[in-house]
């Protein structure tokens, strides 16, 4: 055990403390085999304050005792045509844009003619140089063919 | 070979008429659709681009089956023909995809099944191509492409079938007469045979490509050819 462990294990302590004090989430691990994690989440109450040190056996009896930790809340996903607000947002459906700009049957049309030129534009442009390809080997055959 | 007028031509000239007026109808005459509006007039090139990929793809198929039975070199050189007019048409097919989903979906791509399977389709289709390129000697290299495109195949019915099996993806279902209004009945029809006798046109060309390079190779000094026949690039084995 290296003699340094405990002072090091306190300072990761008052650092711990310190970020959980500012409300700030706290993640500390260690990095050698004599001293073991360290992970503190705080609720983001400005008055609570969880820190916590584990260490090797000499310093995890100072620590304070481990906070478990808090699930983050995770929004349930809006389903876009069953006609609920399934993730509680206030928008059913295809008027929760965030969630069902994507959908088949919610789709709010940006744009107009240009998109229609690309599509037959890059098409028909793919099409002519195909056929102009093939039309000119063929020739350059043909010709090599001494036709 | 003579370098003359061939019948596919009236074949390609009736596609290139059909397309015009297939095109004309469904920029200028036909209503805008309801939610759609513009952006919907995509869906009469990009509909009947999909049917004829498919059935192009079709054909290579059975094209495949026949070369692998008869080991001719005409179907060899109508395979490579249509399976390379296939992955055009399902090229085609994905970038007008691509651009009708963006303004509608507000997405240029997403991982739906049907975009998945067709993905897939233009990828097995084009390593089909680049297998063939790679294949040495004519039976290896038309054996090797009428398997790689049975295999390809499978692909297909999952393209055309996956909107009924999973159905909540982003792409609509089916689209068929009955589902289309009447309006957009000619100018449908009208870019899917364009489209078909575009094809037709396409393959006889490329496949009379490939037979022109065969029989110039076969007329070609023995020094020049591989042990199979096939010409040899200069100072390379084959």
């Amino acid at each position: 055990m290296s003699t340094s462990t405990p002072l090091r294990s306190l300072l990761l302590a008052i650092l711990l403390a310190a970020l959980a004090s500012s409300g700030t989430l706290a993640l500390a691990a260690a990095d050698d085999d004599d001293s073991g994690a360290a992970a503190a989440e705080t609720a983001g109450d400005d008055d609570s304050a969880a820190a916590v040190a584990a260490g090797d056996d000499d310093s995890a009896g100072d620590a304070a005792p481990a906070a478990e930790p808090v699930a983050a809340a995770v929004p349930a996903t809006e389903i876009c045509d069953d006609g609920q607000d399934n993730d509680g947002d206030g928008l059913v459906d295809c008027k929760d844009l965030n969630d069902c700009a994507a959908f088949a049957t919610c789709g709010q049309i940006r744009g107009g003619w240009g998109w229609v030129i690309a599509a037959y534009g890059i098409s028909f442009a793919a099409l002519l140089v195909y056929t102009f390809m093939v039309t000119l080997r063929l020739r350059s055959q043909q010709r090599r063919g001494g036709s | 070979m003579k370098s003359g007028f061939h019948k596919e031509h009236i074949i390609g000239a009736l596609g290139l008429a059909l397309l015009s007026y297939g095109t004309w109808m469904a920029l200028f005459v036909v209503p805008p659709m309801n939610h759609f509006q513009e952006v919907g007039r995509i869906f009469f090139l990009h509909v009947p681009t999909a049917w004829n990929s498919l059935l192009v793809l079709t054909f290579a198929f059975v094209l495949a089956i026949g070369a692998l039975i008869n080991r001719k070199r005409s179907w060899d050189a109508a395979l490579e023909a249509t399976v390379e007019v296939g992955v055009l048409y399902t090229a085609l097919l994905l970038i007008q995809g691509t651009i009708w989903a963006r303004p509608t979906f507000n997405t240029w791509w997403t991982w739906d099944p049907r975009l998945l399977t067709a993905a897939i389709l233009l990828v097995a289709f084009a390593g089909v191509l680049s297998l063939r390129s790679f294949a040495e000697g004519r039976d290896r290299r038309l054996v090797w492409t009428a398997a790689a495109t049975i295999v390809a195949y499978v692909d297909v019915p999952i393209v055309y079938f996956i909107v009924k099996w999973l159905p909540r993806g982003i792409h609509q279902p089916h689209s068929f007469p009955s589902t289309v209004s009447p309006d957009y009945h000619i100018a449908l029809r009208c870019n899917a045979f364009a489209l078909l006798f575009i094809a037709i046109w396409l393959i006889a060309r490329r496949a009379r490509l490939t037979l022109l390079r065969d029989a110039a190779a076969a007329i070609a000094p023995a020094a020049e050819r591989g042990a199979d026949g096939s010409p040899m690039l200069a100072g390379v084995d084959g």
